[in-house]
This record gives C-alpha cells, sequence and structure tokens, in this order.
C-alpha cells in the first residue's frame, strides 16, 4: 500500500516540477539592473523607419547649432511667430530718443509686464539689443538671434539647458525618432514672466468622487 | 519570487515571445490547410448555429445585404485565432474583416493598423515628478486618443497629489479639483509600466496579452475571456475592464487605430495603456507626452544610447515603484 | 450498450419519483435556477456592470464562492481516504455521499467561474489544443485542469461502482482502486491549486503568502465534512439508507481536527499581521478595524470569527459533541464561518485598499445574490439527484431487470 502512496506522492510533485522548471531561468545568475542591462544591449546609429521631421506639424524647422550637444536638433522657426517682427520697422530711432518722445502718451509694449528676476537685476535691454532691435544681446555683447534665444536663457539656466539638451527638461515635437525636435525654452515660457500660471486642471472625475462621497 | 534578473535578450527570443516563428494559427489556417483542431471545432458548432443563423436571416424580410454581411464577418471573427500568432496574411485578413465591421456600425472608415514592432527599439518612459502640476492634461487626450468609454470615465492615467514630505500613496489625493498645482503638493502620474517581468501576462489563462517585441505590454481584445486575472495580478493599478458596453460619441471616435490600442473594444474586455501603440509604432510620440504642457512625460527608445530616455536614466537619480516585487517596470520617475 | 441506456433511464426514474417533501425541495430548488437564470440573462445583456465589482474590486460574491466550494469538493478526499485505503468500513456508506458532494461542488465551482467571465462566449479559448493554453505558468490554467480532472475522476468512480452493482456484480478493486489513489492526491491539489492562484500574487500582499495554502486544506477539511454530516443527517431521516452513528461521530472527529488546525493557523496569520503591522497589513487593518468610515466588512469577519471559535469549542468538548444536537449546530455555524471566510474574509479584502491605497468598498448586487443562490440551488438539485440514484443501488432496491 505504501508503494502506491509513494507514487503518488512522486506523480504530484512531477506536476509542481513542471512549473518550477519553467521558471527557473527567473533564479539564475546574480543580480542585473535593467538599467544595466539596457546599457549592454544598446545598439548604435539605428536606421528608424520614420523620420520626426515628418511627424512634427507646425512652424518650419530650423536647426540648432550648439558646441556642447551629441546631436544637432531643431528648433521651430521663431521670428514668424512674432507679431511685429522685424523690430526694426517701428525701431527707426535709439530706445532714449523714442522714451523722451512718448513721456506722456502711453508706452509701446505697455501690456508687457517683467515678472522675470529683480528688476533692478533685469530690465528691457538685459536681453534686447539696444542697438539693433531685431536682436537680442548677451552678457558678454555678443548677438544672438531669435532663433536661437535659448543661448540667451544658458546664461543663467545652465542646469536646465543641460537637461533640456540631454532630454529631461523640455517638450519634445516630433516623436520619439530621429532627428530630434525641441521647444525652444520660449515656447514654453514667456521670457518676460516665465514662471507657469496655476489654473484648474482639465477634468475632474466626477464618477470616483462619487464613489468616494457614497462610500 | 520574480528576480529582476531575467535578461531582456532573453525575454524577447522568439519562442517566449512568440514574435517570430508563427504557428499557423486562426481563421485563415482553414482555408489553407484541410483540417486543424480549430476548424473542426468551428465546424461542429457551426452545424449547430448556421442552421439558426440561416433560417434568421433568409427568412427575415428585413435582413439586407449588409445585415447578412456583418453576421458573415461576426461569425469569422469570433472563430479567428490569437493575434500573434497569426500569420502576417491573417492578420491582414481580421484588419479587413474589422475595417469592413466599423464601416458597417458606423457609416465611415476608420482605419486599422497591424504595424510590427520595428528592430532594436524597446520602449521607455520617465515621468519627471519635479516638473507635474496636475493640470490633468495628459488624462484628456489619453481618453480622447484611445477610445476609452466615456460612460464610466474609464482613464489609464491616474494624477496623485502627495502632499510635501512624502510619498505615500494611501494619504494621496486622486481626485482633487482644485487650481494646481495647490501650495504644499506635488504630482505623480501612473499609468500601465509596461513591464519587463509583467506579472499580468504570467497569469492570464488564454495568453491573451503578451509582452510585444518593443516592451509594449499588449491584449489581443478578441481572444479576452474577461476572467480579470491579470487585474488581480497587476500592483500598479494599470488594467481597466469594460464593466459595460463602451460607449463614445460617433463624432469623438479617434479613426486612426491599431489592432492591438484604441479600436473599439466590447463589453467584458481587459484593456490598458499601449504607450498609443497606433502613435508609437509610426515614430509618434504618445498622447500623454503630446498634450503634457509642462515637458513632466518623457519616451523614446531604450536601446538607442543618444535617446531622451537613456540621457534621464543615464544622468538622473531614477526609481520606479515597488521595485521589490521585481517587475522591471520600463517607467521611471526622477526629479530636477 | 442498452444496458447503460437502461441504467441511465432507471436513474432519471429513480431522480425524478419521491415523496411530496422532494418534490417540493427540488421544486423549490428549480425556481431558485429559474430566477438565477433570469438574473445571468440580464448580466449578460448589461455586462458585469450590474455586479458590485469595480476596477478596484474586480473580484467578488462569484469568486469567493468558487473559492469555498473548491474546498468542499476536496474533502470529498477525507472519506475515500479512510475507506479505501484504510479499510476503514464505517466510512464507506459515506463515501458514495462524499463524491456525490465533490461532484455537485465541482459543477458549482465551474458555473460560478462562468458566471464571472466577462466574456463567457469565447471561453473555448480554454479548451485546451483548441483554444490557448497558458500552461503551466498560469494557476488559473492549472485549475481548470486539475478541477475538471477531478470531476472526471468523481464521476467515473462512483459510476463504475454503481453501475457494476446495478448488473448485478462486485465492482473489482484492481479496476478503480488506481483512480481512487489519484484522486486522494488529486483532492489536495485541487485546493493548493486554487490557493496558489491567490498566494502566487506578489501585487495582493493579504494573499501572498506560505500558509494560504495549508490554510485552505484545513478549512476545506473543516467545512466540507461538516456539510457531509450534515447531508448524512437528512438522509438517515428521510431514507432507508441506514448510517450508523458511530460513522457520523468519526468523521465530526476529522472536523474538529481540521477545525483545531484552522483556528491555529488564523491566529498565527493575525499575529503576523498585528504584532509588528507594515505597509502589507493594511488589508488586514481594513478587514478587523476597518480604515476611517469604511468598515463595511468587519460585522462580517467578526460574525465568522465568533462563529467560528464557538463552534470549535463545542466540537472540542467531547460531551457536547456526542451530543448530536450540539454537535449539528456547532457543524452548521462552522460551514457559515469559513463560507464568510473564504468571502468576505479573503477574496473581498484581497483588494482593498488597491495598489495606490484607494478604498473602494464591495458590496454585492442583487443580480449576483440571485446567481449565486441558483447556482446553489443547482448544486443541491444535482446532489439530491445523485443520492435518489445512488442509495437505491447501494441498498440493492434498484438492479438491472431484463425486460420481459
Amino acid at each position: 500500500m505504501n508503494k502506491y502512496i509513494f507514487q503518488g506522492i512522486i506523480f504530484i510533485t512531477m506536476g509542481f516540477l513542471g512549473i518550477s522548471c519553467d521558471s527557473l531561468h527567473k533564479f539564475k545568475g546574480e543580480h542585473h539592473s535593467l538599467a544595466e542591462e539596457l546599457r549592454k544591449i544598446s545598439v548604435d546609429s539605428i536606421n528608424y523607419k520614420f523620420d520626426a521631421r515628418d511627424i512634427y506639424k507646425g512652424n518650419s524647422l530650423i536647426l540648432a547649432y550648439t558646441s556642447d550637444s551629441i546631436h544637432n536638433f531643431y528648433l521651430p522657426e521663431r521670428t514668424s511667430e512674432i507679431t511685429s517682427f522685424p523690430c526694426l520697422s517701428c525701431h527707426t530711432e535709439p530706445l532714449e530718443d523714442l522714451k523722451n518722445k512718448q513721456e506722456n502718451g502711453k508706452q509701446a509694449h505697455w501690456d508687457i509686464k517683467i515678472n522675470h528676476a529683480e528688476n533692478n537685476v533685469m530690465g528691457c535691454i538685459t536681453c534686447h539689443d539696444q542697438n539693433s532691435m531685431d536682436g537680442l544681446t548677451a552678457i558678454n555683447k555678443g548677438k544672438i538671434t531669435y532663433n536661437e534665444s535659448f543661448k540667451l536663457c544658458l546664461q543663467c539656466h545652465s542646469t536646465q539647458y543641460n537637461d533640456w539638451l540631454g532630454g529631461a527638461h523640455g517638450k519634445s515635437l516630433g516623436g520619439w525618432v530621429e532627428p530630434r525636435i525641441m521647444n525652444n525654452c520660449v515656447n514654453c515660457h514667456d521670457p518676460h514672466s516665465p514662471a507657469f500660471e496655476p489654473r484648474w486642471p482639465a477634468r475632474l472625475n466626477t464618477i470616483k468622487l462619487k464613489e468616494q462621497t457614497s462610500n | 519570487m520574480k528576480h529582476p534578473n531575467k535578461s531582456i535578450n532573453k525575454e524577447c527570443s522568439p519562442d517566449s515571445c512568440g514574435c517570430q516563428n508563427d504557428k499557423p494559427d486562426g481563421f485563415e489556417q482553414k482555408l489553407n490547410k484541410p483540417i486543424n483542431r480549430r476548424g473542426m471545432f468551428q465546424q461542429l458548432t457551426a452545424s449547430l448555429l448556421t442552421g439558426a443563423g440561416l433560417v434568421n436571416s433568409s427568412c427575415s424580410v428585413t435582413a439586407t445585404d449588409d445585415k447578412r454581411e456583418k453576421k458573415q464577418l461576426e461569425w469569422e471573427e469570433y472563430f479567428k485565432g490569437n493575434y500573434r500568432l497569426m500569420s502576417d496574411n491573417e492578420k491582414q485578413d481580421t484588419v479587413k474583416r474589422l475595417e469592413r465591421l466599423y464601416e458597417l456600425n458606423n457609416g465611415n472608415h476608420a482605419s486599422i493598423s497591424s504595424e510590427q514592432p520595428s528592430e532594436n527599439v524597446l520602449f521607455g518612459y520617465a515621468f519627471n515628478i519635479s516638473k507635474c502640476q496636475g493640470y490633468m492634461d495628459c488624462v484628456n487626450a489619453c481618453v480622447q486618443e484611445n477610445n476609452q468609454d466615456r460612460n464610466s470615465q474609464m482613464q489609464y492615467i491616474r494624477i496623485h497629489e502627495h502632499q510635501n514630505g512624502q510619498i505615500n500613496f494611501d494619504l494621496a489625493d486622486d481626485d482633487f479639483y482644485h487650481e494646481v498645482p495647490a501650495a504644499g503638493h506635488f504630482y505623480i502620474g501612473t499609468q500601465c509600466f509596461h513591464c519587463e517581468n509583467p506579472p499580468c501576462v504570467e497569469v492570464c489563462p488564454v495568453k491573451a496579452t503578451w509582452k510585444e517585441k518593443d516592451g509594449i505590454v499588449v491584449i489581443d481584445y478578441d481572444w479576452c475571456i474577461g476572467c480579470r486575472y491579470c487585474m488581480a495580478a497587476c500592483p500598479y493599478d494599470g488594467r481597466r475592464f469594460n464593466w459595460a458596453t463602451p460607449e463614445i460619441p460617433t463624432e469623438e471616435i479617434n479613426k486612426d487605430q491599431h489592432y492591438l490600442g484604441n479600436r473599439l473594444r466590447k463589453k467584458g474586455v481587459m484593456e490598458k495603456c499601449t504607450f498609443c501603440i497606433q502613435r508609437s509604432r509610426k515614430g509618434n510620440n504618445p498622447a500623454c507626452v503630446d498634450a503634457c504642457p509642462t515637458g513632466a512625460r518623457i519616451f523614446g527608445n531604450l536601446l538607442d544610447p543618444n535617446s531622451e530616455i537613456r540621457w534621464v536614466l543615464d544622468n538622473k537619480k531614477v526609481f520606479r515603484l515597488k521595485e521589490d516585487l521585481g517587475t522591471e517596470p520600463k517607467f521611471w520617475y526622477f526629479m530636477d | 450498450m442498452s444496458i447503460i441506456i437502461q441504467f441511465v433511464k432507471d436513474g432519471i426514474k429513480s431522480a425524478s419519483s419521491g415523496n411530496k417533501t422532494y418534490h417540493l425541495w427540488m421544486g423549490s430548488l428549480t425556481l431558485l435556477m429559474i430566477l438565477g437564470a433570469y438574473a445571468y440573462s440580464v448580466q449578460l445583456k448589461e455586462g458585469l456592470t450590474v455586479t458590485g465589482m469595480s476596477d478596484n474590486v474586480s473580484w467578488g460574491l462569484y469568486i469567493s464562492n468558487f473559492t469555498f466550494l473548491v474546498g468542499v469538493a476536496a474533502a470529498a478526499v477525507m472519506l475515500v481516504l479512510p475507506t479505501y485505503i484504510l479499510k476503514d468500513i464505517d466510512f464507506s456508506k459515506a463515501v458514495l455521499i462524499g463524491e456525490g458532494l465533490a461532484v455537485s461542488a465541482l459543477v458549482m465551482c465551474l458555473a460560478f467561474v462562468t458566471v464571472d467571465l466577462g466574456n463567457p462566449a469565447k471561453a473555448w479559448h480554454l479548451i485546451p489544443f483548441i483554444g490557448l493554453f497558458n500552461w503551466p505558468n498560469s494557476m488559473l490554467s492549472w485549475d481548470v485542469l486539475v478541477l475538471n480532472g477531478y470531476l472526471f475522476i468523481n464521476l467515473t468512480i462512483p459510476f463504475y461502482i454503481l453501475y457494476t452493482k446495478y448488473i448485478g456484480k462486485k465492482p473489482n478493486e484492481k479496476l478503480y482502486f488506481p483512480g481512487v489513489l489519484i484522486s486522494v492526491f488529486w483532492a489536495i491539489g485541487i485546493h493548493l491549486v486554487t490557493a496558489f492562484l491567490y498566494a502566487g500574487l506578489p501585487a495582493r500582499p493579504f494573499w501572498n503568502s506560505a500558509l494560504l495554502g495549508p490554510r485552505f486544506l484545513a478549512s476545506a477539511f473543516a467545512a466540507g465534512p461538516a456539510l457531509i454530516i450534515l447531508a448524512l443527517e437528512v438522509i438517515r431521516k428521510y431514507s432507508e439508507y441506514k448510517i450508523e452513528t458511530k460513522t457520523i461521530r468519526k468523521i465530526s472527529l476529522v472536523v474538529t481536527v481540521a477545525a483545531q488546525i484552522n483556528l491555529i493557523m488564523l491566529f498565527s496569520e493575525l499575529f503576523k499581521e498585528f504584532y509588528a503591522p507594515t505597509h502589507h497589513s493594511s488589508s488586514a487593518i481594513y478587514l478587523f478595524f476597518g480604515i476611517g468610515d469604511k468598515t463595511a466588512l468587519m460585522p462580517w469577519i467578526y460574525t465568522s470569527l465568533a462563529l467560528n471559535i464557538v463552534a470549535t469549542i463545542i466540537l472540542t468538548v467531547h460531551l457536547l459533541r456526542n451530543d448530536l444536537r450540539w454537535m449539528n449546530l456547532a457543524l452548521i455555524m462552522l460551514f457559515v464561518a469559513i463560507w464568510i471566510d473564504k468571502g468576505m474574509g479573503l477574496i473581498i479584502p484581497g483588494f482593498i485598499p488597491g495598489s495606490y491605497g484607494d478604498i473602494v468598498e464591495y458590496f454585492p448586487s442583487w443580480v449576483e445574490v440571485f446567481v449565486t443562490l441558483g447556482i446553489w440551488a443547482m448544486g443541491f438539485f444535482i446532489f439530491s439527484a445523485l443520492i435518489k440514484i445512488g442509495i437505491p443501488i447501494e441498498i440493492g432496491k434498484l438492479r438491472f431487470q431484463k425486460k420481459d
């Protein structure tokens, strides 16, 4: 009789071995993190079937040149977005002369409130080139175009700039395939008031709320 | 139980993934081969059911050609095989049937893609906790993109409002409705994390859910039997069930669809985030990434050392949720 | 072949004839089944939205009953084991009843799983070779296999024994004994597999415990034989089938030991959850104390706990257990206690709090209640019919008679 019982036990054990054999590979070897694994199986220069420029919908693109980026990437063209560009169509005289003329009347650009750093640190001409209004000016008086305005921002916001170059900051526009198409800083941040304003969320989950209150 | 040492290579090998070496299966097989098990089963039941069906459609005066065609298509759909075992031809056939059925039901055309995973692509996702402000634009975009049931307000994404000082989901508010970001709070979004070791896939009794070669965990809506075991097995609340027939206003239906993605679902089956497979397989970002106004969401190819997602993993201090479970989510969190 | 047809005919005839009480009993069961079928038709039409389940609590009354009944089915082994292997004559008369109970419990199990499916039309995907079976990875596919296998064994053995007796022969032990042996191990298997179905989910810490399997067995070997004793008491009273009090006493000893072990395991679980509560104890905290104003499961678990303790005490005290009235009372209490414990005390709290701590409570809807009642009625209906066929053959009343 004991023989039968023994055979029965073997039978059941074999059954469960079925599962364990299958899951054995989970226990083999030492610990590997997924990230470590990824580094090992990475593939350099992948040919993607799709091109980000075909996916991107929006303004024409310009190629951004940076000294420290591994790859060049694209930004949306900016100047066509600015309502009264080129600025020189109005700014024919030096700024000082314009200011004197308009002493009592309503000023141009009256709607622009600067909420960017302290007033005594930054003013209009910290960024705008007062000698040539169609461009921007760097701290070292170097010229920066509106299309590459990120070069102006990176002077102070180097951390954000590095994150942006790498991909941790900012918004990708053309999908995940190459080439990279990124929003310029000013596409998300108003340069005169760069912080995001609080607002209401886009939706309320009424059903979940009902569940919560009824229970 | 599940140790995180399962290599990705191994995971995506043809035999474990079923992406290659497809065994012939499904409806089409019946036409190509003399007979198989499912074919036999189909014919067996057909003899029982077609009798009734024929009487129904031939005797009824109202039965139009459209109705008969619809019945025929539904009949063929009912007996088709599991998507991942289908040959390319079979995939084309079921897509054609589904597109025709959509046309018969809704009166306009929707394109249903069966775009395959690309070589050397493994999708991953990163979420910047410092950036998310709780605006919920991602949730709206997701619902519209993926044709989720509007009645039950089904959503794949949850945004949890945490109080400063702790990451404790028990104390987080998932249903906030006040101006955001609220002072003293931060926001963490969750959705399906497309684990490398997905427990949901392991438990499915009929292999209706699996991990594709590009790492996306998908569901064959037509193969799911609705037992909800995967829902119990998921530690991340990543799966949703159609408790009733999903309803979407016809004009709101996204007609750019994928078989494994946002095509219309029936009642009684599971669904979940697919990283917007209909978009991501074509090089585009998921709808949530596109909609996020703060750039808190980053998506890309983990195998590409030049991708943004890889830069985040290599340069930021990242973490994942419930890492102790060994599920290896491909969804990382980081802070600026 | 014609003998088998005659056997079936006689069986149906025997099952459909009886006194007024029997017809009333079967009639009311049929009524409940019709109500259940109506409720299920509503569920089929509207979807599972008519149940109390939600994305948070995605399994409810159906799966609770399924889990409990797997235990009842497994418990038939409690009677098979001593009868065939240990040659204990006292138990042999109860064995057919036990196997009848196992068959009805298994049919109920399969029915509960089926009504829980969101897409039952595609249930054929579960059939091995025709569908696509995730074996051996999914514990649910194991469960489908072992439950159907167990059903097959428990149908064939009694069928063989009854049939040979029906044609006036003595059953050949060499033929059915291997089957009996397998069924002994199989019974433990079905309940362990069902426990592993839950215990294998790290996502639900409340279930993810090594003790779940053994505790399932202990509680099943208490609840199953308890139901058998109650059935024997009824059969003893209403039929000519002689079952000695000695048999009942012996089975009640099995129930007592199982109930005691179950209680020890319960206390060791409580110790683990509450001595040093961790994040993983939150389901137990919700179950026993509630979280905030969410306390829906507290009445259930305390009822179960109280019934369980009182019943075990009654059974443990010889003086009380030997008094059949006290014993029957204790068995009913134990049965109810374990039924609550498997559902409202195990399946439901496993989902609460949810993955991210959200607490959505569960209460079964009328559809669920009626479908559940209907399936229970179906189980009792099958059990009664099987007993009605088995007993006349066992006592020699029903035998094959050549026509003319």
